[in-house]
């Protein structure tokens, strides 16, 4: 039906298409009467809507092109109009076909001296293109903002869908695989969460074939590429239907483009986003793709990271029972040896009353033959008592409880009764070299004692053809010292720190058995002096103990 | 003869201790179990009690208690043995009038068992 125009209104329409050469601008120009209905449609907004002119001419134009302000209301519209007689901003409309376009639009109204106000002109600029860059690089941002935010990639992901829809996608659906032959759904979002509870019906139904990879997530998810399917042909969507049933149930959703990108880890597709435009009839272009892809490489890097994050978390859990069972395990290793040498010395108890006691009745009955048999038991009971003493010792340090009764005394006293009480045992000559006949040091008079019983035996065990034994005492303006030089078989150099070490033996065969508790205690007495102790190679034959008390 | 408490629940340092100091002329009554303890105390009325720090079920520091607590016990001097290196600090606080650390020579258990027969002096 041709519109019969006015006469001002005809006039008004000749004016504007004769001032301007409007046919041929390259912006779409529509001219509409003050109620809305088509009076001017140029050849750009021909091309641009998809409408000729014989069929928009009359036409009121905000129906025809389903017009909608973008960021402005129509109250605001109408006052900047009002008070100016032109407005400029964005609006969204839709072709013939449906696309969604977005235009940059410039409003005049028009007026004649006659009649006043007879309708707008409308100068339409298309900037869809770069308003889909302009979403796509604020969603990209976002979506960075949350991959950044969060070391659980689920959730991760789940705020990616968010942020993309409505921006970039009506749907957004992110999937991941699981077992290498299902998908594990980690989101669906569209605006409408009814939608959303009816989509995940629809593919709990029917389930992707991830290993179909002719089309759809399969093909993305097993070759590792990328999809664009800018136009959705009702075909495509009647193949890729189950049933009837399926294809009414796709048929609602109005796909009308998809784009599908993999998610990748260690080089390996470990799932795939979804993107589908579907009531907002945006198609997508190579540029939106582009922008899919960036958003699923940094959707990778963040799974990857999320994923190396929970193996090290894992892995730190893991340590973390390991080590409080070896703890628990110590702490009962300590307390049974505790124990054990508790029981153990039971034994020895009665057995050195016995002895004893026999030793009283043989001599009172003048049996002196059995003498040397007695010495020799007394000298192993002794060491039985003192080896399980050394146990004792050892679980009271790992359990920290090792203590001490510190006082002031005469430290070469100590050595001069140490040497008499082992000097009976031994056939080594043990020398005492000391210029002062007095040190005074503060300490455990006992442990200190202990530390040089077990350095001058040692020295005696590990120099089987050496005859002499030196020990020197001295004072210093920084520390006391003591030094006990064997002329033995020496220590490698490799072992000068490890033999200090709890049960370690310097040799492995059996030529000088041993438990390697005797240095480990002494190192941890002489430390709790705050003193040190080391060996150092003699110079000829042998070794030197050196140990170290602070000046009292 | 001065008459001695042994209250030790193993039987080998029980026997080698009543073996030991009847030779050396006392007389002896050991018993395994702190329970009957006090029982025996009155029937036996010993003037020295060897007591074991750690029985079995039993605290040593409990028999001390009880027997301190009994007026005309109180005075008997006890002789604190333990293999276990913090007793001699329980010993202290307990304010027994010995200690003896386990494993013992025979000497050490004479000179501390005559001296507190005869003198009932408390030692430090």
């Amino acid at each position: 039906m041709k519109k019969v125009l006015l006469p001002s209104q005809e006039l008004a329409v000749y004016d504007i298409t004769h001032s301007f050469d409007i046919e041929n601008l390259p912006d779409a120009v529509i001219a509409v009467d003050a109620k809305g209905q088509i009076l001017v449609w140029n050849k750009a907004a021909e091309r641009l809507y998809g409408w000729k002119k014989s069929e928009a001419l009359g036409k009121k134009e905000t129906e025809l092109l389903k017009s909608r302000l973008l960021n402005s209301t129509i109250d605001a519209y109408r006052d900047i109009i009002r008070a100016k007689g032109q407005w400029e901003g964005e609006i969204v409309q839709y072709k013939k076909d449906g696309t969604r376009i977005f235009v940059l639009s410039s409003i005049r109204q028009i007026r004649n001296s006659k009649d006043g106000l007879i309708g707008t002109i409308g100068f339409n600029k298309d900037i869809t293109t770069h308003k889909h860059i302009e979403y796509n690089l604020r969603f990209l941002s976002g979506a960075v903002k949350a991959f950044s935010s969060s070391l659980d990639y689920r959730t991760t992901l789940q705020k990616v869908a968010q942020l993309a829809v409505p921006r970039i996608a009506d749907w957004c659906v992110i999937d991941l695989v699981k077992d290498g032959t299902t998908l594990e759904n980690i989101a669906v979002i569209h605006k409408d969460p009814k939608k959303v509870k009816w989509a995940r019906l629809v593919r709990k139904q029917y389930p992707s074939n991830i290993k179909d990879t002719t089309s759809g997530l399969g093909k993305v998810i097993q070759n590792g590429t990328s999809e664009l399917y800018s136009y959705i042909p009702d075909k495509a969507i009647a193949q890729a239907a189950k049933n009837p049933r399926h294809l009414a149930l796709l048929r609602k959703i109005g796909f009308t483009s998809v784009i599908m990108v993999p998610i990748m880890a260690h080089k390996k597709t470990i799932g795939a986003i979804t993107l589908v435009s579907s009531e907002s009839r945006r198609h997508y272009t190579q540029l939106d793709l582009e922008t899919a892809e960036k958003l699923s490489s940094r959707a990778s890097i963040a799974v990857e990271n999320s994923l190396l994050y929970q193996n090290a978390s894992h892995e730190i859990e893991e340590r973390k029972q390991i080590e409080a069972r070896l703890r628990e395990m110590e702490s009962r290793k300590d307390n049974f040896i505790s124990m054990a040498s508790h029981e153990l010395k039971t034994p020895v108890t009665s057995l050195k009353i016995y002895r004893d006691l026999l030793e009283r009745q043989l001599t009172e009955k003048g049996h002196k033959e059995f003498s040397k048999m007695l010495a020799v038991m007394e000298n192993q009971i002794h060491k039985l008592g003192t080896l399980i003493a050394d146990l004792l010792n050892i679980s009271k340090i790992q359990a920290g409880k090792l203590d001490f009764r510190m006082d002031n005394f005469n430290i070469i006293q100590l050595i001069k009764e140490t040497v008499h009480e082992l000097s009976a045992t031994t056939d080594h000559t043990i020398e005492i070299k000391v210029k002062n006949a007095e040190i005074i040091v503060y300490g455990d008079r006992e442990r200190l004692s202990q530390v040089l019983i077990n350095l001058i035996t040692n020295a005696i065990k590990y120099s089987p053809d050496g005859k002499k034994i030196i020990i020197r005492a001295e004072r210093n303006d920084h520390d006391i010292r003591v030094i006990i030089r064997d002329f033995g078989i020496g220590i490698k150099k490799e072992e000068e720190q490890k033999i200090f070490e709890r049960f370690y033996q310097v040799e492995k065969d059996d030529t000088y058995p041993g438990l390697g508790m005797g240095l480990y205690i002494s190192q941890e007495i002489i430390s709790r002096h705050k003193g040190k102790i080391w060996v150092e190679k003699a110079r000829g034959k042998g070794s030197v103990f050196i140990f170290t008390l602070p000046l009292s | 003869m001065k008459k001695i408490l042994i209250i030790e629940d193993d039987e080998a340092i029980s026997d080698a201790l009543s073996l030991a100091l009847e030779m050396e002329g006392y007389a002896v009554q050991p018993i395994l179990k702190a329970k009957k303890c006090m029982e025996t105390i009155k029937k036996f009325k010993p003037d020295l009690i060897l007591l074991d720090l750690l029985l079995s079920g039993v605290d040593g520091r409990d028999v001390i208690r009880d027997i301190k607590k009994h007026k005309s016990f109180s005075a008997i001097p006890i002789i604190l043995t333990s293999a276990h290196p913090t007793a001699k600090k329980v010993a202290k606080e307990m304010g027994v009038q010995g200690f003896i650390a386990k494993p013992f020579n025979l000497s050490e258990l004479y000179r501390k068992v005559a001296f507190l027969t005869s003198r009932k002096k408390v030692l430090d």
